[in-house]
């Protein structure tokens, strides 16, 4: 398990972290969001002990990240935003290299090597040097080179920057892969739809600071709670706007093509209810669903881009909410 | 034994890139040229004079030695001065502290990638300075003094090197401030030399007290740097 807690961190007067506490699972795949400059590469540095925080702890496994103990640097495997690459070293050159680093020599590691390269795709490009490898291989590289000594946390700074489509998918692939066995994977990324899709587990972080966190079906709920309800009615619209009108849960309605779209701050069960009085009161209920929510609103709302856009393109349609 | 990785790893590249060669080219033909013409001036004199002038034969020696101390002087901020800020510049730096490698390693293994060249360049040109031999006039004594002093210079220039690469950001500013520091010291080195009657200093121990501030300073110049690339919890000002 890796907990930050109330970590503070600055850089002269800039705070890159400003009391951040998180905490990820054992087998998670954590999906790290934020805007640039919101703490994300420091947070992680942090993790791997390149960086001590001024104030709170980091703890891995409940050692201390940095202490600079042998067994904890064994169970992470970095891979950071850029390869960090030795342009006159072949491929096996830099992957033998890396393997003397964590002190591996024996067959078992060539054959290793071998099976990481084939993994990424790279076994037959091997002995070409490294400045010959495009971006993606680069980062594929860099991601065989991270697995080398089977760490069992994985932590990815936005890994896929820069990529084309196929090699995106193709990175997403082997990280779900990864996940089957069993490693603990945290993948900072400012691609909200990958974390969505990948992610077992999200922090959304701003300004040094989470402003949220929790288990991707939790977080994605919270944001489905403060999107409209959706009624499509069969009809005229009168009945239903008249009964709409006494619910003292509805708080505004608007208008788009045949549906109405309400805002509605209760529970699961207050929405069945309010289902039935539609239904008891004759209106034509053709389809009633909460609009989905997506974590592109959530974060964008989170991090002080609000969706004014949106909301006021219901409100401007309503005309009923303030009768 | 295991070889150390980054020594390794630096070797690879560095076989692999033009400028050993080049300058053990460069460095050996500039020394052979001194002592070639050097040769040949003495030689052309005894034509007209009818005699060998041995004290010039053993001039050859003091100039190559000289101009070996000083191109080692010159060449090692080059060498080494892109040792770990070519790390950090190629953000290779971080990854290697996240290995099992401990700091201590990555400055030993760029000062035994340094030496590795400069020792190169001392012992190919042993040839040119065994050339006194032809003659005689120096000791045994002597010559080992001189290639100790040489391969002291070579550690402690590196070490100046890889500590202030260590401190800097960018490659040409860490090779500027290695000539400076290099410089300085060895000014000083030669006005201790020169003035040691003065400073009271005898003279059976002036060159074991070199050797012994040189060693000394290199080990602390690494210990530095290895210090600077450890990540370290920032310490707190004290307040009031």
């Amino acid at each position: 398990m890796i907990s930050l807690e109330n970590v503070k961190k600055s850089y002269g007067h800039v705070n890159a972290l400003d009391g951040l506490t998180m905490h990820i699972e054992d087998g998670a795949i954590y999906g790290f969001v934020g805007p640039n400059g919101a703490g994300k590469t420091t947070a992680i540095q942090m993790m791997c002990g390149l960086e001590f925080p001024d104030e709170g702890s980091v703890m891995v496994d409940d050692m201390e990240a940095g202490s600079n103990v042998r067994r904890l640097k064994k169970r992470i495997g970095y891979v950071p935003d850029h390869t960090g690459s030795y342009p006159n070293l072949r491929i096996i050159e830099y992957m033998d290299f890396f393997a003397e680093c964590y002190d591996m020599h024996d067959q078992k590691t060539k054959r290793r090597i071998q099976n990481l390269l084939n993994m990424v795709g790279l076994q037959e490009r091997q002995t070409q040097f490294m400045d010959s490898l495009n971006t993606g291989a680069q980062q594929k590289l860099s991601l065989a080179r991270a697995l080398i000594h089977d760490p069992k946390i994985l932590i990815m700074d936005e890994p896929t920057a820069g990529l084309d489509p196929n090699t995106r998918f193709e990175f997403r692939q082997m990280i779900a892969n990864l996940a089957d066995s069993g490693k603990t994977i945290i993948i900072s990324s400012n691609v909200l739809n990958e974390i969505s899709e990948l992610c077992t587990d999200i922090g959304i972080i701003d300004h040094g600071n989470m402003v949220m966190e929790g288990k991707i079906d939790e977080v994605l709920d919270h944001v489905n709670a403060s999107n409209p309800i959706i009624i499509s009615i069969a009809g005229s619209l009168g009945s239903a706007l008249q009964a709409l009108r006494t619910d003292r849960m509805v708080r505004s309605v608007s208008i788009r093509n045949n549906d109405l779209l309400i805002t509605f701050t209760g529970s699961k069960k207050d929405e069945s209810n309010l289902l039935k009085r539609l239904v008891e009161a004759g209106v034509p209920v053709r389809g009633f669903h909460r609009e989905k929510g997506n974590l592109e609103a959530l974060f964008l709302q989170l991090t002080g881009t609000r969706e004014e856009r949106r909301v006021t393109y219901y409100e401007a349609e309503s005309d009923f909410s303030e009768g | 034994m295991r070889l150390n990785p980054i020594f390794r790893k630096d070797e690879i590249t560095s076989a692999r890139s033009f400028t050993l060669p080049a300058l053990v080219t460069l460095v050996n033909g500039s020394l052979s040229m001194l002592v070639l013409f050097n040769l040949f001036f003495v030689s052309r004199s005894a034509r007209v004079t009818g005699e060998i002038s041995y004290v010039n034969f053993l001039r050859i020696y003091y100039i190559a030695a000289v101009a070996e101390v000083l191109l080692i002087l010159l060449i090692t901020p080059a060498l080494t001065a892109t040792s770990i800020s070519g790390e950090r510049e190629r953000k290779t730096l971080g990854l290697l502290l996240t290995t099992q490698l401990d700091p201590w390693d990555i400055v030993a293994g760029k000062l035994m990638g340094a030496l590795g060249s400069l020792l190169l360049l001392v012992f190919t040109s042993a040839p040119i300075l065994a050339t006194v031999y032809i003659y005689g006039g120096i000791t045994w004594y002597q010559l080992t003094v001189f290639i100790f002093f040489l391969v002291t210079s070579a550690v402690f220039c590196s070490s100046i090197g890889i500590m202030v690469s260590s401190f800097s950001y960018t490659t040409a500013a860490a090779t500027a401030v290695a000539y400076v520091i290099i410089f300085v010291s060895y000014t000083v080195m030669f006005m201790v030399v020169i003035f040691r009657a003065q400073l009271g200093i005898p003279d059976d121990r002036i060159i074991p007290g070199i050797f012994v501030a040189f060693w000394g300073l290199s080990f602390f110049l690494l210990y530095i740097s290895k210090r600077h690339i450890t990540p370290h919890r920032r310490r707190k000002l004290r307040e009031g």
